[in-house]
């Protein structure tokens, strides 16, 4: 028989090292994959929910676009070289596909060709509200990258946005309907296990998922659900939605990574003033005196 | 339809007329509150302050010069000015009867502006029955006897503003003097702007057209649901207090808090108010009335002092202390009461509805382009707001004199 | 050349700190293999991919793969004396003629890219690396095969859109920034690849390694140091395209195999368009050398793929910052000139 393998004194130490190696690298990588299933978060005191509280920022670039995108000059490159630049990354979206209705893809790419268009007689109906300092809408205002605030008590969340000022107040019993619609959606908050459900309808139409046109209808449901994965992150899902636009719900997902710097806060973003010379601007009158 | 109560914002007492919010002058009006209440303890040890707050007051802000250096007034003297009041709670069998003498209310008080009459036609009762269906209101805030708000200084008035302060309004004054009502934004000030409403503290007390606040709390921190589209964020634990560096400047400024046994005690600065001109409406920190803005200071110096405290179950005795030398000749203090809102612990409303004033300011696109249709017209309404800013100008020269003279101090 | 050699410990001395893998000697066998420490080929190191071999085989030199021992040794003795630039010498195997070969190699007055005496002094000459005719070692003819008619009309396009500056100058090629080279634009040279290409100076690569990746960092780049992931996953999907493409790698027993798809539209590979796929393969032969072979395929470009094969030489460091872009005065003057010509205007500049 063909010897292939011989047994000296240098084989054996080096195979008992080598393995002694794989399999600490086996055991530790074996410990982080089930940490973030088996993670249980410390308790809201008085509740049996995992307490969520804390400023928490998503890292990924799906405010550009919430699918897959490589890197584009942007807008007016010659005014803003990189600081306007698209940067390239990966979706949120599972699977890649948003599956527009045929007719409402049109729609989409109306908006990206348009989205910094600025009409006064159209104000909140034409481009990107974001550009503008309008409220952002949900679940858009998660993946901003701005940090945002959840702050839990026993009845209630309440969460607050670093951009615009945005913020959503979150019952966690009950379940309300929508008197009116609104740009961060009428919100009902149950638990399912460790995980917050948020049942967001009565949307108008006016918010954008992303800076790529990506649209809703006021028919627009989103079921959010939040998930503590370590002492640092959460999982985030949002199932969206829409007859109007959707031919069947979709999912996007990403962590939120808790912000741990010492006296971390939400700073005032509030940028209408900002905005005004954007969505104003043409209607003054630079040549009767007025400027 | 139901009908509401309908916050005319004269300075009067209110009396319950239904069962909606039923209780005598005496025995519940706030005060000091009950010696022998503790406020009761989140889970996480913190006193509890959490509720839906109705945050309206009836109680002036400045006393009215015959109550001297009281802070209380006698039933006596709430009955009567009961008697010369405007006030009703109506209830869900009145009918469209009651809201047309509420309308007329609010013309009548249009009529007792002392604008001159300019002639133009429906000038005097223009937007009264817009402001009538806004202030509609379901519930009312407890009453008090106080006769004031501010009870420091001890006359109960504002305190004089500083020859800094009088001196930067005449040059916003002299600024605006070529502009006109709508030139661009910066014209309207911050409310209609969508920027701030009146700014803290003066923001804390709500209106007819906003009365709640919600305060929602969790380990380390106490947030306010504010009516006007944000929230406070105040931290309150021991590691979160180091104040932002200089160069961060805030609208409503960086709050940082601390119990102080039942007690939550707010510090607030970093104020902004990069606000160039003396602007018309309201806008920036003690926003005023009638299109005058109290403010003329940058917020680089302002601080403010807040102090909340449960006093019985249904209120929250809220103090502020204003202190800002570059404006006020001294710091002024006052007191006033928030109410929990019935309104919604009887399960008829669950949170505050969005406030999305930006997305929808189709005001400030017509206001530019009528100026700009019109600006001899934009620039005349502009001369006529200046000349009621003018005269509240020189009462506050006025007053500042008389300060200096009784505090032997040379101009 | 492979020698035999005992234990060797090898030390990474680079600007990025990594855990310094101490290489251990495998067992059995004449040849030696140089390991990580967790078993894998150790490809570590700073190597140079410096020859002046060509890409494709010169003409006179048609049907022979390898120069003799003579000439190898006597060209290399010619490009090793003073003044020769190594720029130009670039050409050697193409002169048929020696009078020729002087010419090509020797620096003249009338077209000095930077003084390459001075700065070119090294203390490894460049030379021929091997006594290979061409880098190309398939197909049989050492040439890049023929483009097909669709990739002719996409290149003539091109090239009349912008030309380059040494090959055909037209008006336009001053024009715009768009209209003057990618080197010239620092936005990527030829050697960078992938696929690797043999560069005329700052010619260093590092090689660095962990169990999970591979990470090639090319001094003269302007892109990111490639790193290349281990554990099978997929590519980028085809709505990300990089100037550098997007590499995936395996091992196939002794050798790295690096498979790169994902290329923009921008890079022009000798042709090739966005459908550009490259394979390279790096190949451990002994301690001072890697043998470095590239396969690439295109549909649009070629009928069939062609390889090219060069080694990797280990040299010493260390890797230099290349702060191209930063330094990019050449692309303004360039334009301005042009723009001063078109306007007929005689002002100069107050640049030399």
């Amino acid at each position: 028989m063909h010897k292939w393998f011989r047994f000296t004194p240098g084989t054996v130490v080096l195979a008992t090292a080598t393995a002694a190696v794989v399999m600490g690298l086996w055991l530790s990588a074996g410990t982080l994959v089930g940490q973030a299933e088996s993670y249980v978060a410390p308790r809201l005191p008085g509740t049996s929910h995992p307490d969520l509280s804390g400023i928490w920022q998503a890292f990924t670039t799906a405010n550009w676009d919430i699918q897959d995108h490589g890197v584009n000059p942007g807008p007016f490159p010659r005014l803003l070289g990189v600081w306007g630049a698209q940067p390239p990354g990966r979706g949120v979206v599972e699977g890649n596909e948003i599956p527009y209705l045929p007719e409402a893809l049109a729609k989409k790419q109306e908006n990206l060709e348009n989205r910094l268009t600025v009409d006064p007689n159209n104000v909140n109906t034409v481009g990107d509200p974001e550009a503008k300092c309008y409220l952002p809408g949900v679940p858009r205002a998660t993946y901003m990258p701005f940090p945002f605030q959840i702050i839990q008590s026993t009845h209630k969340v309440v969460i607050a946005y670093q951009f615009a000022s945005a913020s959503r107040t979150i019952p966690l019993s009950g379940s309300t309907e929508a008197p009116v619609d609104s740009w961060m959606g009428w919100s009902n908050g149950h638990w399912d296990g460790d995980t917050l459900v948020v049942d967001v309808r009565g949307f108008h139409d006016l918010s954008w998922f992303d800076r790529a046109g990506n649209y809703h209808s006021d028919a627009l449901h989103v079921v959010e659900r939040y998930t503590p994965m370590s002492p640092y992150h959460l999982w985030y899902e949002a199932t969206i939605e829409d007859p109007k636009v959707f031919t069947r719900p979709w999912t996007i997902s990403l962590p939120l990574y808790r912000r741990i710097e010492q006296d971390v806060r939400l700073l005032e973003f509030k940028c209408v003033d900002l905005a005004e010379e954007y969505v104003y601007g043409s209607l003054v009158d630079t040549e009767g005196g007025a400027r | 339809m139901r009908h509401r109560l309908l916050a005319t914002g004269l300075p009067t007492v209110v009396i319950a007329m239904t069962g909606m919010v039923s209780l005598s002058l005496e025995g519940q009006a706030p005060g000091p509150g009950q010696a022998d209440y503790t406020a009761p303890r989140t889970p996480w040890g913190d006193p509890d302050l959490q509720g839906m707050w109705d945050t309206r007051t009836y109680t002036p802000l400045e006393r009215p010069a015959r109550f001297g250096t009281r802070e209380f007034m006698t039933e006596e003297e709430a009955a009567e000015r009961e008697r010369l009041g405007l006030r009703r709670v109506v209830s869900d069998d009145d009918d469209d009867a009651i809201a047309e003498e509420l309308i007329q209310q609010d013309v009548r008080r249009y009529a007792r502006s002392d604008a001159p009459d300019d002639g133009r036609p429906g000038f005097r009762i223009a937007g009264a029955e817009y402001n009538a269906f806004w202030s509609a209101d379901p519930t009312s805030p407890k009453l008090s006897l106080r006769t004031s708000q501010i009870v420091d200084p001890p006359d109960g008035q504002m305190p004089p503003l500083t020859r800094d302060a009088l001196m930067t309004w005449e040059a916003r004054e002299q600024a605006r003097s070529t502009r006109s009502q709508a030139d661009d934004w910066e014209d309207r000030g911050l409310s209609e702007r969508c920027i701030t409403r009146n700014g803290l503290p003066g923001e804390m007390l709500g209106s007819g057209q906003q009365p709640l606040k919600e305060i929602v709390q969790t380990p380390g921190y106490v947030s306010i649901v504010m009516p006007y589209g944000y929230v406070r964020i105040i931290p309150v634990h021991e590691d979160e207090q180091a104040p932002l560096g200089s160069a961060i400047r805030q609208w409503n400024g960086d709050s940082r808090g601390r119990w102080e046994d039942d007690t939550l005690v707010v510090e607030t600065a970093n104020f902004k108010n990069t606000v160039k001109n003396v602007v018309p409406a309201h806008g920036g920190p003690f926003g005023g009335s009638g299109h005058v803005h109290y403010y003329p200071g940058t917020g680089e110096t302002f601080r403010l002092t807040e102090r909340f405290r449960r006093i019985d179950a249904e209120t929250l005795e809220y103090r502020y202390t204003v202190d800002d030398p570059s404006v006020f000749v001294s710091a002024w203090s006052t007191v006033n009461y928030f109410t929990l809102d019935q309104w919604t612990v009887e399960g008829n409303q669950d949170r505050l509805f969005e406030y999305a004033c930006h997305e929808h300011n189709y005001g400030m696109v017509n206001a530019i382009r009528a100026a700009r249709t019109d600006r001899q017209w934009a620039l005349d309404e502009a001369a006529r707001e200046a000349a009621i800013r003018e005269r509240e100008l020189q009462e506050k020269w006025e007053q500042l004199r008389a300060w200096e003279r009784s505090n032997q101090r040379r101009p | 050349m492979s020698q035999r050699r005992s234990l060797l410990a090898v030390l990474s001395v680079t600007a990025v700190v990594l855990a310094a893998p101490v290489a251990v000697l495998g067992q059995s066998g004449d040849r030696a293999r140089v390991r990580t420490p967790w078993g894998d080929p150790d490809l570590h190191g700073i190597w140079t991919s410096s020859t002046y071999t060509p890409l494709e085989r010169p003409d006179h030199l048609a049907g022979r793969d390898f120069l003799t021992e003579e000439e190898h040794a006597e060209l290399n003795l010619l490009l090793t004396e003073d003044g020769v630039d190594p720029l130009r010498a670039r050409s050697v195997l193409a002169a048929d003629s020696e009078d020729r070969r002087r010419e090509l190699t020797e620096q003249t007055q009338e077209n000095i890219h930077y003084d390459n005496a001075i700065w070119l002094t090294e203390k490894q000459p460049r030379r021929l690396a091997s006594r290979r005719t061409s880098l190309i070692v398939d197909p049989p003819t050492g040439k890049i095969p023929p483009l097909t008619p669709e990739a002719e009309q996409r290149e003539g396009e091109r090239r009349n859109a912008s030309r380059w500056l040494v090959y055909n100058i037209s008006p336009q090629s001053f024009d715009s920034y768009q209209t003057r080279t990618l080197q010239e634009r620092c936005l990527v040279w030829r050697h960078e690849g992938p696929p690797m290409l043999p560069a005329s100076y700052n010619d260093l690569l590092q090689i660095f390694q962990t169990e999970d990746y591979v990470v090639i960092f090319q001094e003269m780049s302007n892109n990111d140091p490639r790193i290349v992931p281990l554990d099978g996953r997929q590519h980028l999907p085809s709505t990300i395209r990089q100037w550098s493409g997007d590499s995936r790698g395996h091992w196939e027993g002794e050798t790295l195999v690096v498979s790169s798809n994902n290329f923009n539209d921008k890079i022009h590979f000798n042709g090739s368009s966005e459908a550009l796929q490259v394979v390279e393969r790096f190949t451990r032969v002994d301690d001072e050398t890697i043998r470095y072979e590239f396969t690439v395929e295109d549909p649009t470009a070629w009928d069939q793929s062609w390889t090219a094969q060069f080694p990797l030489m280990k040299r010493d460091g260390p890797l230099y910052e290349y702060a191209c872009h930063e330094g990019n005065y050449d692309i303004r003057h360039i334009l301005e000139v042009a723009r001063n010509l078109d306007e007929g205007a005689t002002r100069g500049s107050s640049e030399p």
